[in-house]
Parts: C-alpha cells; structure tokens; sequence
C-alpha cells in the first residue's frame, strides 16, 4: 500500500498540534496513522457530489440566553486560585511567551 | 446481586439501609478491584457520609428515586469529590472545582458516588488497556479485556462492585463494554443528556450513558440523568417520558429490521446465532422482523473515526499541562512547554488521534478527508431515517467478537478500530441504541443491540425489558476464580 503521511509530514503536523515525540514515536505514528488512513480512504469512493455537509446534527437553531453574569454559577477566583501551580499578585503564573 | 428496583423495595420496607448498601459496595471493590482495577479512585469517607445523609432522607421521607444507590462515575466526568483525570497523566492531578450536571442531578436523586471509573485514556479505546493507570480485566475472564472505553464502569457493574454506573459513549464506549461484560448499557440520542462538565472527546458525537444489570435500571438512571440544559446548548428540550412505564409493555406488532450488512461474514457465527436467537424471542411475543439494508452502514467506520479524531484534536488543545494539572517538565519557554508536556502527558493513542485529526483538518487535505466524512455522515443519517419509514426498531450484534485478550489488539491500533465497526453506525446518525446480553459464546458474553429514532429510548427500553422477561441473560452473574460460587 503506498503511504498517505511520511515521516515528514508527521513531524510538521505534531508542531503543529504542540506534540513532542520522539524519533521512535514519529515512526511508529507514520505506520500506524498510514494503517488507518489506508483503511478509512475508501471513504473518498462515496459518491457526496450533491449532499450537504452534516455541521449541524441537533438541528437546533439560534441557541441564545440573555447575557448576564450569574455568580452562582461561577467557581469563585479564590477557588481557581488554588489550583493553579503558580501565582502573583492573584494572576496565574506561567512561563514566558517570549 | 440486587438490582435498583428491587434495592429500593428493600429500603422502603426498612430490610436494607443505605449504610448497608454502601457498605457491601465497598466489601465487594475489596474483593474484586485486585482483579478488575475497575476504579481509579474510591471515594469512601465521602460515600460513608452520603449514606448517613440519605438514610436520614429516606426516614423523614424525603428519599429521592435514587436515594441509597451506589453509582461508580466514568473519570471522564467532573465530580467536585476526588479528582477527574481522564485516565491521562495530563490530569494526574486534576480536582474539578464543579460537578457535571449529571452528576448534580444524581445526587438531588439521591445516588451515592462510590468512586471514579477507570477507562481508556481521554476516552479513546475499545479495550480499556489505553489507560495511563492500568488495563481493566473482564470479570467474567481475569485474562479477557473488558472493552473499552467505559471498561472501569462495566466491569464496575458486572461484577457487583456497583448495581449501576455512569459511562460516556461517542462511538460504542458504553455499548461494546456492556456487551463484553454480559451487562445492559445505553448510549442516548445525541442532545438527551448534557455534556456540561463532561471532558469531551468529540463534541457532535460524545453522550453520558447508563451501565446497569436490568433494562429497568438503565431507564431508572436515565429517568434521573436526562433533560434539557441551558449549559450544553447542544442538549435537546424534547420532553423526557416516562421511561419506566413503557418497561412491561407488550411488543406486538412492533417491527424490527435486521441490517444484512451489520450481520455480515465478518462477524463469527457464535455471535450471529445468538443475536438470531434473541430475535426470535422477540417474534414469539409477537414482534415481527424483516431483513433490511443500510448500503452506508460499514463506511460509518471511517466517517466515524475522520470526525472524531478531528473534533479530538480540537478539544484536547486546551491541555497544555498548565491549565487544570500541572506537569512537571524542564523547560525554556512556553511553546517548549507545551512541547515536552504533551509529549509527556498524552499516550499514543492520545498522540494518534490528535495527529490524524489535525492532519485531516490541515490545508489541502481538509476537503478529502474531513468534509468528505461530514458528507457521508449526512447520507448514512438519510438512510437510517429512511429505514425507519419502514421499521419500528433496529437490531444487530452489538460487537463483532466477544471479550479479545488482554495484550491481543494493544499495537493493532487498526484492529482496535474495527471493534466498533457494529456500534459506530448508529453514533453517526446520533441515533440512541443500547446493548442487553443475548447469550454466551466459549463463556464470554454476547450483546444485542437495539437501536430506535432519535429521542425513542422509550421503545429500546420497551423492547429490552420484554426480551429480558423472556430469557435467563440478565440473571447471570461472574464470579471470581476459585471463589465458592461458580459463575452462573
């Protein structure tokens, strides 16, 4: 079966999700995601040429709630503070961006 | 074992207290969980104090439906007891600071969180050996795997550690371990019951389900859990009947269609003539069945499996190791961070999913891939609703093999995949199906699926009960090896 994802590909699409791997992990994806798409590619012979995409499955329309805040419903800062690893001045603490 | 109904009858008559009930839950996970390893976390002080609370309801009469009944909660959703991991090291450490509203509604009812249930990692297996914790093994054979992903909840439930659990089904994650562990379990219509506080794996397709011993139960707890929610605005405001009336019903009349392609020459014979069996049970009570076709059925596999992965890739992006857990890494910058934490977080099947969902999303394949599956999910819906112009409910097998090895698909990720082939059908058009044990092959359980309209769980139950009144499935019951009781 010739291959759909190389090695390649693998490694700019894991950048691109944030996905640290391994060379080791990068080789058995390339066989593992090339299995599957393998299979799943049969899908690309159903004929769709005049069907809709199905984005909507609930086939609800226009869900809208009047925009208020509602602290009951909240969690309290006090509460989100508390679960954070790191904090300063009542803000969360993360590495730096730059 | 008793089951809910009959638990309640015994607590209304004061034979039995929900201190007892709590009590024999947890001598039963002492027993079974070096087994089963059906639980991540017991939450006993919490259960023992839940008891007092609701034995002192059901004395100044105030007892909820559920009051008293010990329930283990898949750890895919948030309890504000214990932590909320997901099975994922990414959450090792994760408390949620609300309740799911599942949960809030099973607690009003009364229902009493025993622990959180093991399962495949983020809700992505058929086997439950994607666990970052450990594998699940089947009650009914300790070298068999449960099924997956809401093994911890069906072995749960299986074995007597719990009469009732609570799962999560997107493509047969309740439905597959039900029927591996010879149990009932449901997979609502898309939107029945709210997703709020659920961890999501794939948004249009995710639904939280029931794992029970009887029919009865399973429309007792979904009685509890269903209903709109102003927080999903995917949940539906059809009105939640009566689900426990229509359990007695007669079903004469009623007309089941049989799939010729979920019957096909891939599915052993064991399975298809027990599942042929039961339809005949059926018949006698006076439903009449009919071959039908859905030619679409079996492209549900990759249409499922394309719309997942994506919508996966998209929901897991917020796990970054610093939102909700922290993960302990070594690095120089954020987006090294982020690197190095979900390569350490997530498991491979984990890593697979988001990787084919973001490739099938990326430029250039996206129309190939991704909105072809959209496409095909809208034919395989039309066909569905057309088959139902002509048949009151659908049956098939629910899986195409009874409980695999442990170890036997964990590097066969394909093969895992072709688990689902049976269940997946019905997650694509959105469609409610549940599985009830039909019988045994080899001593392994076999499962019936009955699947209805979208928002007809009424009639699966209708149907289930009936076939459950006829037959000898659902008093069956594993016991452990060596143990004084054979299983039965």
């Amino acid at each position: 079966m010739s291959q759909i994802i190389n090695q390649k590909t693998v490694e700019e699409i894991a950048g691109l999700a944030r996905l640290g791997l391994t060379d080791q992990e990068v080789a058995e994806q390339v066989k593992s995601l090339n299995d599957a798409l393998g299979n799943f590619a049969s899908i690309q012979q159903v004929d769709t040429a005049h069907t809709p995409t199905s984005d909507d499955v609930t086939g609800l329309k226009n869900i809208v709630r009047p925009d208020h805040a509602a602290p009951s419903a909240l969690c309290s800062m006090d509460e989100l503070l508390a679960m954070a690893p790191a904090t300063k001045q009542r803000q969360l603490k993360v590495p730096s961006v730059f | 074992m008793l089951t809910i109904t009959e638990t309640q009858e015994k607590l209304s008559k004061k034979e039995i207290s929900a201190k007892d009930l709590v009590e024999e839950s947890l001598s039963q996970i002492e027993t079974w969980e070096p087994h089963l390893h059906a639980f991540l976390e017991v939450l006993e002080p919490s259960a023992r104090q839940e008891a007092a609370r609701q034995d002192a309801n059901i004395a100044a009469e105030k007892a909820g439906p559920l009051a008293g009944i010990p329930i283990a909660i898949k750890d895919l959703i948030c309890t504000t007891e214990g932590h909320t991991t997901a099975a994922s090291k990414m959450l090792a450490n994760f408390s949620s600071p609300y309740d799911a509203a599942v949960i809030t509604r099973l607690k009003k009812a009364g229902a009493i969180i025993i622990g959180k249930a093991n399962l495949d990692e983020f809700a992505m297996g058929s086997s439950n050996e994607f666990s970052a914790v450990s594998p699940v093994a089947n009650p009914w054979n300790l070298d068999r795997v449960a099924g997956g992903s809401s093994g911890g909840p069906a072995a749960a439930a299986s074995s007597g550690e719990v009469p009732v659990s609570l799962g999560t089904d997107t493509g047969g994650s309740i439905r597959q371990p039900a029927s591996f562990c010879g149990i009932v379990g449901l997979k609502p219509t898309y939107g029945r019951v709210s997703r709020f506080g659920v961890i999501a794996y794939a948004s249009s397709f995710d639904q939280v389900g029931p794992v029970a011993r009887t029919v009865q139960d399973a429309a007792s707890i979904l009685q509890v859990i269903a209903g709109h929610d102003p927080r999903d605005a995917t949940s539906s405001a059809t009105r939640v009947p009566d689900y426990l009336s229509y359990c007695g019903q007669n079903i004469k009349g009623l007309k089941i269609g049989l799939p010729r392609e979920l019957f096909n020459e891939n599915i052993p014979a064991p399975i298809k003539e027990a599942v042929m069996v039961a339809v005949k049970e059926l018949e006698k009570m006076g439903a009449r069945t009919r071959e039908i076709s859905l030619p679409l059925a079996l492209a549900s596999i990759p249409t499922y499996y394309l719309l997942v992965k994506a919508e996966a890739s998209s929901n897991l992006a917020r796990f970054d190791g610093l939102r909700y857990a922290t993960l302990d890494v070594d690095t120089k910058d954020l987006i090294d961070h982020y690197l190095k934490a979900r390569g350490k977080g997530f498991g491979p099947e984990v890593k697979r999913s988001i990787l084919m969902g973001t490739y099938t999303l990326s430029a250039g394949y996206f129309d190939a891939w991704y909105k072809q599956a959209s496409k095909v999910r809208t034919k395989i819906r039309q066909e569905f609703h057309d088959a139902f112009l002509d048949v009151d409910i659908i049956a098939s097998p629910t899986a195409p093999e009874t409980a695999f090895p442990l170890g036997a698909k964990a590097d066969d990720p394909l093969a895992m995949y072709l688990s689902d082939s049976l269940t997946d059908p019905p997650s694509v058009a959105g469609l409610p199906a549940m599985s009830v044990p039909c019988g045994f092959d080899a001593g392994l359980p076999i499962g019936l699926q009955l699947i209805t309209p979208h928002f007809k769980e009424e009639l699966i139950f209708q149907v289930g009960h009936a076939f459950e009144q006829a037959t000898p499935w659902h008093t069956k019951t594993p016991s452990l090896p060596n143990s004084n009781k054979p299983s039965q």
